[in-house]
């Protein structure tokens, strides 16, 4: 799995090493516009609401809800295959951006609902790679 | 010039396509050259006489592979639509504007997918417009077309009480239209109960929820309004032609309205620049990579409100003889995955009334749609 896993974390952007560095320290980092405090996600050069190209790090809260998910049950690409069935949630995060991550493994069978609060957690899975996943609140 | 300037300014003059299949030894090259080809002999022209093209841009085919193949000696024209499955559809408008400003005479619009093609998943990856989703979202596990779009299709589910068995008509009814088409990769009958059996690919999709993978090309050629005249078949106008991109295109995670496609933009430019409304329109071929991309693009043209297009499929609009007739040749469900350049094949097809057992009655006016990578739409509205 690794190896599979690797060559899917080959893309890295300069303002996307930020967001994965964060991740390995286990913190879930947004960028905010300097100039207008815009927050946005995924990371990218510029603020779409004022255009400025200057920004910042903070820490999201790690809490959201359910927005939408999916289950997938075909082993698309390799470095998932001994994971499926697998849950993938779409999260409506307290801030105003949303964030795609796994469910943890334990709780595959849980009742899903747009809604349904949650709190992001962290997995190390190598020196260079931590990725985030969600822990449903008790339903 | 005012803003529906290229209203019935160019034509689809040829149409071609190769046999579908489900692999292949051929290139991808040699299969497009095969249907290029006989789009060009179909409208009556040499192929020397294409003077624009439009090559598929994710099939690694380029506007020089036309020029060396076809011996094309001043080639002034050459562009592509990158927008995944919406390319074809978006290509007819590049292609109407490069004949109505006189840039090019006879564009060529090609599509193929040959032996070349490899993993999916990879193939996504290396293209430019899945960037983002290539690297904060594969890493995570969402790595191929049916499990970006499930999110999209249980937020529809959710939201608006549409069903998976509501999902099933749209691939039903692709399925009763490839039994009457030769060309057609699945032409046995399915019903409800093969589609609600059909394994769990990414839930919500089934498998019969999935457009099949194939090995094919088809190609157009788009000539300007003056000169089809001439030509050898009779001329289908383009008469409405739109692209449109939804919010946030490069990842459907964070788009505000996540149930809406580009679609939505496009379809009402297109209508009015034909100057048609719905009721006009008698057949409809939709972009079905998934059963409920065409739910959603039903409702974003209009024919249904928001969220109410589960219960517009199942009420039977979308047969052969219901309010609006859909993917006569089968679609990508049920005839073959040519990315939607055997749509606009099929709509001209009609048009024409050249779809034998298929053909509908009375056509004169229909749309294609096309629908790509994250929520990009194309659409154009044809007349005879
Ligand atoms: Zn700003």
């Amino acid at each position: 799995m690794m190896k599979n896993l690797e060559e899917l974390t080959l893309n890295r952007s300069p303002e996307g090493q930020t967001y994965w560095e964060g991740l390995l320290n286990e913190k879930l980092l947004l960028q905010r516009c300097t100039n207008c405090h815009k927050l946005r996600h995924y990371p990218r050069p510029m603020c779409d609401a004022c255009h400025s190209l200057d920004y910042d790090w903070v820490a999201s809260s790690c809490r959201g809800s359910i927005y939408t998910w999916s289950v997938s049950h075909h082993p698309f690409h390799p470095a998932f295959q001994d994971q499926i069935p697998y849950v993938m949630i779409t999260a409506q995060l307290e801030e105003p951006v949303r964030l795609l991550a796994p469910l943890v493994k334990h709780q595959q069978e849980e009742k899903l609902y747009i809604g349904r609060t949650l709190t992001v957690a962290f997995l190390k899975i190598s020196d260079t790679l931590c990725t985030p996943y969600f822990i449903l609140d008790k339903d | 010039m005012n803003d529906f300037f290229l209203k019935n300014k160019g034509c689809v003059s040829g149409i071609g396509e190769t046999k579908y299949e489900k692999s292949t030894d051929r290139s991808t090259l040699a299969l497009t050259l095969e249907a290029s080809l006989a789009a060009v002999r179909d409208a009556g022209l040499s192929p020397h006489e294409i003077d624009g093209v439009i090559p598929y841009g994710a099939g690694g085919i380029v506007a020089e592979d036309f020029i060396t193949n076809f011996g094309i000696q001043d080639l002034r024209y050459s562009a592509q639509t990158p927008m995944g499955g919406a390319s074809p559809v978006a290509a007819l408008q590049s292609a109407t504007m490069a004949v109505a400003t006189g840039v090019a005479r006879h564009v060529l619009i090609a599509l193929g997918r040959g032996a070349t093609s490899g993993r999916i998943t990879n193939r996504l990856a290396q293209m430019p417009q899945m960037r983002v989703a290539s690297e904060f979202e594969m890493p995570l596990g969402t790595n191929a077309p049916a499990q970006f779009y499930a999110h999209m299709a249980r937020r529809h589910m959710e939201k608006y009480g549409t069903t998976s068995k509501q999902f099933a008509e749209v691939a039903i009814t692709c399925r009763e239209n490839a039994t009457k088409n030769e060309n057609a990769m699945m032409r046995k009958p399915m019903t409800v109960e093969d589609h609600q059996n059909s394994r769990m690919i990414a839930d919500p999709f089934r498998l019969y929820d999935c457009c099949l993978e194939s090995s094919g090309a088809a190609a157009v050629v788009v000539s300007s309004a003056d000169r089809a005249k001439d030509l050898r078949k009779k001329p289908v106008f383009l008469s409405g032609l739109a692209e449109g991109h939804p919010m946030s295109p490069s990842t459907i995670t964070q788009r505000p309205n996540m149930v809406e496609l580009g679609l939505a933009k496009a379809a009402p430019i297109a209508l009015r620049m034909a100057d048609l409304s719905l009721n006009d329109i008698d057949v409809a071929e939709i972009y079905d990579c998934f059963t409920y991309i065409v739910i959603c693009q039903l409702e974003d043209l209009g024919f249904c409100k928001k969220g109410e297009g589960g219960d517009f499929v199942s009420s039977g609009n979308i047969k052969k003889n219901g309010t609006i007739p859909i993917n006569t040749h089968g679609g990508l469900l049920s005839e073959a995955h040519i990315a939607g350049m055997n749509h606009i094949v099929e709509l001209v097809r009609q048009l024409r009334g050249e779809c034998g057992e298929r053909q509908l009655r009375d056509v004169e006016t229909g749309l294609v749609t096309g629908y790509g990578d994250l929520g990009d739409g194309s659409i154009a509205v044809m007349s005879t």
